[in-house]
């Protein structure tokens, strides 16, 4: 199976995010409401080498990041396994009572994910938005080790703009 | 060297009209390639300043006299500038040009010393995608193109002491990136001969 031959990476970041909920109505033609719940971001990893926290507030440190960044990768791996359809990547979307977790992975295996309130939609642009900002502003950088922490300017700016973009466009809708 | 270009879809291959040849190259591609230079050149040097003013500027300056030499063969027919202020502009101007597919964005004489001059650009295209960490300083990437000015300028007969700069810009997130050059002695004194 994929995974024992795939290296295991830990590496976390968490965005630093924390969306106001609210719920939005958005009446369609025919007469019928649909409601959008519009989401709350938890947080957002990615999962790599290095290790990120993007400030989620002081609720998560580096330790709670990595213990969330190995379980997920475990069970991640377990799921490939267990899968009864063959050729299974793994969990995309995991949803819980209090939170849905959306995770992309990339062809590397490297793993990003992002934890928001149930229901919330457009998670997956996002997640590959992301993905692009760090092939640009992490992996095109000379002065990033890889397996190491995160620690680009550029990086950092580029993704809070992308997540308050990303607010703004779910508070419009 | 600048951003993947756009590419005209022709439905049929004979509308499609002759073309020079490839004008530019895959960002990435360099961003890649100039990623590695960096990364190569620093397991070769013991300290920051060594990595940015010999390594990074001599690559520069061989891209320079190689640069100035095509460009006076195709745009200039062989001829070259020998004014101050006409080797700016050509730096300016033609040079960034065709590297960077844009004139740099502004090109100032220095108010304290006669002998500076500066280019500046908002987002110079090497440094687009690097961040500085924290512990290396003032190291700027854009050695490398101070290098390219440089070899530039030497060849031209202009010598000069080329350095790259971040200028921090008010109500701007992120430093513009300025060229500062410093001619030597002899060329200020030839261009007042010159009147």
């Amino acid at each position: 199976m994929r995974f024992g031959s795939r290296r295991i990476r830990t590496c976390v970041f968490a965005l630093n995010i924390r969306q106001v909920s609210n719920d939005s109505r958005k009446p369609t033609g025919s007469g019928f409401r649909t409601v959008f719940r519009v989401g709350l971001i938890y947080s957002g990893f990615i999962f790599e080498s290095g290790l990120k926290d993007y400030g989620s507030s002081g609720r998560m440190d580096t330790n709670d990041s990595l213990r969330v960044a190995s379980l997920w990768h475990s069970m991640h791996a377990i799921s490939q396994q267990l899968s009864p359809i063959s050729g299974c990547f793994g969990i995309e979307l995991l949803q819980a009572d209090t939170f849905d977790l959306h995770c992309f992975q990339s062809l590397t295996g490297t793993k990003f994910f992002v934890v928001c309130e149930p229901g919330t939609q457009h998670m997956e642009g996002l997640l590959k938005h992301i993905y692009e900002l760090y092939t640009d502003y992490v992996l095109k950088n000379p002065f990033y080790e890889m397996e190491m922490p995160i620690r680009c300017e550029l990086f950092d700016i580029n993704l809070t703009q992308a997540i308050q973009k990303d607010r703004v466009a779910l508070l419009a809708r | 060297m600048i951003g993947v270009g756009k590419i005209k879809q022709y439905s049929n291959v004979l509308d499609k009209p002759l073309s020079k040849g490839k004008q530019e190259v895959s960002l990435s591609a360099f961003a890649f390639l100039f990623s590695e230079l960096v990364q190569y050149n620093q397991t070769q040097v013991d300290n920051i300043a060594e990595l940015e003013r010999s390594r990074l500027e001599d690559a520069g300056y061989a891209v320079g006299a190689r640069v100035l030499e095509l460009l006076c063969h195709r745009d200039k027919g062989n001829r070259r500038e020998t004014r101050l202020l006409g080797i700016l502009s050509f730096v300016h101007s033609t040079v960034w040009k065709v590297l960077f597919g844009k004139v740099a964005d502004s090109l100032e004489k220095g108010t304290e010393h006669e002998d500076e001059y500066m280019i500046s650009e908002k987002e110079l295209l090497v440094n687009r995608f690097i961040s500085i960490p924290k512990d290396m300083g003032t190291f700027n990437c854009g050695a490398f193109v101070a290098g390219i000015v440089r070899g530039v300028l030497d060849g031209a007969g202009f010598p000069a002491v080329v350095t790259a700069h971040f200028v921090p810009v008010e109500g701007q997130q992120r430093p513009r990136t300025t060229i500062l050059i410093k001619f030597a002695e002899e060329v200020l004194r030839r261009e007042a001969r010159l009147g």
